[in-house]
């Protein structure tokens, strides 16, 4: 086990421990004859807590040094990319389909595939227009018209 | 009679010019998916979902994407043989040897020898299926909630038991499947769960965006983290007709892998992975030349892939008999069955046919149309590999997105999404399986409704689930299983020690 995973045990031993404590403060645990709507999640959470316990007690003397989970720089194209996403998704609801989609190949292409600025707007331009074409013309999807108004 | 009489409904059906489309772009669409490494039968299924509700039908939805399963198998050959590259993880052990031969020069002879043990395996796949499953159907009318809620419990247990590296991790995954699952209103009471006064929560989660983001998004991450480029290895495929020696090398391995990969695919979790590598082991103790496994035996090439192809066929009779799914892409075809209002389970048979039978027919016209497919057009396949990421890895994603966003127009979906998917590529960087908590998601509705009924039957008496027969032989079953399983392990720790 190495630590990331042993850390990893504690956060879930923490999630079922909360499903456990929530199902029994916040819902009806009910009784074996007429189960309420708390005896599942509470039934899950016990698996969970107990599980957790096994495999991290088990493995608790074999925790081995920590290994890098990410390469050198392997982390930083999808934490561009959650950022690129996170973006999207504001700019969908309010510039709309085209610029936002637009902009996120755009972004795409200079930050995480280094490319010119030419090539990239390029790319852009004719993904952004295949996607239109396929998604609004061809299956009519409704997609945020934002400030374009189509 | 009534199986013959409802195959010939099936077609009738399945020979519309309409469902005979959609077979066709399952099978194109699966073959493609193949192909392409990285995004796997489960992932495309996930993001395809969308479309399946624009089309409505049920039947042919089920068609549709059935065909993407299997044809999936099919083009995972393509890349395995010719660049060492395995599209889709069935196809892994085919490397081995597909590789070798293609170094050889005989390229062509391997990718002919895995589509005809493809379509052999996967012709006896649907035969047996179309016979054993109205059986089965009959069989499960007479199971009860204590008999769906253990037999759930074991495919969903034995599932993680037969694939996973690590039980306990993936059994602590199933139940965070569950937890995710119980968020939203308890249909029994009307209780809001886990919703903490957040409006959005209380329809829980929609199956679609958890699959595409677990599945789909976070593999678009792991292939960000290492561009992947695959290096030709040979422009020349050669001759597709295998010589007579190379025919009688891997008859009989055909007929093996179709018949290891049909009962394997029927067992939940047992599915195409463990029957191509059950099949190349069992090839190799079977060849009188097991030296030359590993370097070009053709029998390495004919035995997994016909055995990965009999395993995604069978796959379909726990699914279409029982309502059991035996892997992650299969759930994610349970679920898109449900969304449209079809239970799969013992009654669809009765209540409809037009989907048990069509599905049945269709897998032998799309066996055809794979085999025309992946041989004459093998060439063109291997072009698609050059489709750069920088176009493939942006069209992916916002074709995910729109698809995520047209479930419910709302950019909240777009979140949920974006969170399930760091959440997928964390968790298989921590190497926790994400397959059992998709599978235990879709379950877990029908799963606490079955252990509620029956302990309400039972007035409480907890076994009722041993001392019902049926119940109580699935639990024997898979106490027997781990049993096994605790005693190789302990084997194992005594060798290293």
């Amino acid at each position: 086990m190495t630590k990331q995973e042993f850390f990893a045990g504690i956060f879930v031993l923490f999630l079922g421990l909360a499903a456990v404590i929530y199902s029994v403060v916040e819902l009806n645990l009910g009784n074996l004859a007429a189960p309420g709507p708390g005896m599942f999640p509470f039934l899950s959470g016990i698996g969970i807590v107990v599980l957790t316990l096994v495999w991290v007690g088990a493995n608790i003397k074999k925790i081995t040094k920590r290994t890098p989970l990410w390469g050198k720089n392997e982390w930083v194209n999808p934490i561009i990319l959650v950022i690129l996403t996170i973006v999207y998704i504001v700019l969908l609801e309010y510039a709309g389909y085209i610029i936002s989609t637009l902009l996120f190949v755009f972004g795409w292409q200079m930050l995480i595939e280094h490319r010119k600025i030419s090539s990239s707007l390029l790319t852009a331009g004719l993904c952004t227009a295949a996607l239109y074409l396929v998604f609004v013309i061809f299956l009519r999807v409704p997609l945020p018209e934002g400030i374009l108004n189509f | 009679m009534e199986i013959f009489e409802g195959l010939l409904n099936g077609f009738s059906l399945v020979l519309s010019a309409n469902n005979l489309l959609f077979v066709f772009l399952g099978a194109l669409i699966g073959t493609a998916v193949g192909v392409l490494p990285g995004l796997g039968p489960a992932a495309t299924i996930s993001l395809l979902i969308p479309i399946v509700y624009t089309i409505g039908n049920p039947a042919t939805s089920i068609m549709f994407l059935a065909g993407i399963y299997y044809g999936a198998m099919y083009g995972g050959s393509t890349t395995s043989i010719l660049l060492r590259l395995p599209g889709e993880a069935a196809s892994v052990v085919t490397c081995i040897d597909g590789y070798e031969m293609a170094k050889k020069g005989r390229a062509g002879s391997a990718l002919a020898i895995s589509a005809i043990g493809s379509f052999v395996a996967g012709t006896i796949g649907v035969l047996g299926l179309t016979f054993l499953a109205p059986f089965l159907s009959d069989f499960a009318l007479r199971f009860g909630p204590p008999e769906f809620f253990a037999l759930m419990l074991m495919g969903l247990l034995l599932a993680i038991f037969l694939t996973g590296e690590n039980p306990v991790k993936g059994a602590i995954m199933l139940l965070v499947g569950i937890l995710l699952a119980n968020v939203g209103i308890d249909p029994i009471t009307g209780v809001a769960r886990f919703t903490f006064g957040v409006i959005h929560l209380r329809d829980g989660f929609d199956f679609v965006v958890l699959a595409m983001g677990l599945f789909g998004l976070s593999e678009i991450f792991l292939t960000l983290e290492k561009k992947m480029s695959a290096e030709f290895l040979t422009k020349k495929i050669g001759k597709l007709l295998p010589t007579k020696k190379e025919w009688i090398d891997s008859r009989w391995a055909i007929l093996r892998g179709s018949l290891i990969g049909f009962f394997i695919g029927i067992i939940p979790g047992g599915g195409a992975v463990i029957a191509s590598l059950t099949s190349y082991a069992i090839e190799k103790k079977f060849s009188k030349n097991p030296e030359e496994f590993g370097k070009g035996a053709i029998a390495g090439v004919a035995g997994p892939e016909s055995a990965n192809n009999g395993a995604a066929s069978s796959s379909f009779i726990p699914l279409l008999t029982l309502g059991i799914p035996g892997n992650a892409a299969i759930a994610i075809i349970f679920a898109a069955l449900m969304v449209q209002g079809v239970t799969p389970g013992p009654l669809l048979i009765i209540d409809h046919p037009d989907v048990f039978w069509g599905v049945i027919a269709s897998m032998y016209i799309g066996g055809v149309m794979l085999l025309i497919l992946n041989l004459p057009l093998v060439g063109l396949w291997i072009q698609l590999l050059k489709v750069p990421f920088y176009i493939m890895g942006p069209a992916v994603l916002l074709i995910t997105a729109v698809g995520c966003y047209s479930l419910r127009n709302s950019v909240y979906d777009l979140y949920l999404l974006l969170v399930f998917g760091v959440i997928g590529y964390v968790l298989r960087k921590l190497e926790f399986e994400t397959g059992p908590l998709l599978m235990a998601f879709i379950l877990a509705p029908l799963m606490e409704n079955s252990l509620r009924q029956s302990l309400l039957i039972s007035s409480g008496n907890i076994a009722i689930f041993l001392t019902r027969p049926i119940s109580g032989i699935l639990i024997l079953i898979f106490a027997v299983v781990i049993i096994f399983r605790l005693l190789k392990n302990f084997r194992n720790v005594k060798k290293e020690v």
